[in-house]
């Protein structure tokens, strides 16, 4: 692959631009596919926001800095819409976003592009009973293996705080299961 | 130490190494989520019209801040006049009138009111002189008025 400070600067440069960008989609569509999908749950929606992602990178990549990682900036924009899409899609149906995402994942076992088992299925509805952070946290620890140091990064939160969300995502999901 | 024997005693099951593969793929934990088939080969971007083509660079005749001083200019020269005219009162009253202006109609649109046309026009219970009495003043102008516009037309005179 190639490295990521060239892929920046090809992608600042007007007549490399175009090229560079599909070689950062091809990078960065899967692994961020996966990230938006733990948050929103539903395949449409993922795509949706998949695709404002990488318009949303390739207008504002001029002003990407270097100041973090490319792939967090990227994490960070995709967290940012997803975040915001569930947002604007419950005030749509009048309902809080934790309402929204409590629906999603009730609809689960009929969803074609879920696979999952009964632990599976069981886990994404105590994941939609956590707050909006603590699933965040958990699903980037837990699904995705990051450390905190790159979760600090791209949420923009210490990593005190992220362990104690990990730790209160883990005891309130435990609760969950026993009881359901 | 000399004496202990640098062999290795452990052994490993037959085949071990050949067979040894790194499972990366299967260590994160499964959330049960699936995309369509060949979902990720075929993803495409879809930018707008506006990013793919590039377009000629437009040269603007006037920047935006002139446009927002011209417009702002002229909302105020528009707004100005009706703000102060919205607060004053929108009823014409007779008073108000000039009487230039009644004159200038009167004579414009030729109208010619008999008696019973003009006492229709006076308020209830105004007699003729009450009604002469408290527009003195304006008559005898009204008459000043007209003497001086015919003496400059000199139709009194006798020159012609």
């Amino acid at each position: 692959m190639i490295e990521e400070r060239l892929l920046v600067k090809n992608l600042q440069n007007e007549s490399l631009k175009h090229s560079a960008f599909e070689m950062l989609v091809d990078a960065y569509k899967e692994r961020l596919y996966w990230h938006i999908r733990r948050i929103l749950l539903d395949h449409d929606d993922t795509d949706d926001v998949l695709q404002n992602t990488f318009i949303k990178c390739f207008e504002n990549i001029n002003s990407f800095k270097g100041n973090s990682k490319l792939y967090s900036w990227l994490y960070r924009i995709a967290t940012n819409e997803a975040l915001s899409f569930l947002r604007q899609k419950s005030r749509k149906l009048g309902i809080e976003s934790s309402d929204y995402i409590d629906q999603k994942a009730s609809q689960l076992e009929s969803d074609v592009y879920f696979e999952g088992d009964a632990i599976e299925t069981s886990l994404q509805k105590a994941l939609a009973s956590l707050p909006e952070k603590q699933r965040l946290v958990f699903n980037m620890k837990y699904f995705e293996e990051m450390k905190y140091e790159e979760i600090s990064e791209i949420l923009e939160t210490s990593v005190g705080a992220l362990k104690a969300s990990y730790h209160h995502a883990t005891t309130k999901i435990k609760e969950f299961l026993t009881e359901h | 130490m000399n004496e202990i024997p640098k062999n290795n005693p452990f052994k490993i099951p037959e085949n071990y190494l050949e067979d040894f593969k790194v499972s990366l793929g299967e260590k994160k934990a499964r959330s049960g989520f699936s995309a369509p088939d060949n979902y990720f080969d075929s993803f495409k971007v879809r930018l707008p019209e506006k990013e793919k083509e590039s377009k000629p660079k437009v040269v603007r005749l006037f920047n935006s801040y002139k446009i927002t001083a011209i417009a702002a200019a002229i909302t105020i020269l528009i707004a100005v006049p009706i703000l102060i005219n919205s607060n004053q009162s929108t009823v014409l009253d007779f008073e108000q009138l000039s009487f230039n202006e009644v004159d200038s109609y009167l004579r414009s649109t030729q109208t010619s009111f008999d008696n019973y046309e003009l006492a229709s026009n006076l308020p209830q219970g105004t007699s003729e002189l009450d009604f002469l009495a408290s527009n003195k003043s304006a008559i005898e102008d009204y008459i000043d008025l007209q003497i001086e516009e015919y003496s400059e037309l000199n139709l009194f005179g006798n020159d012609y």
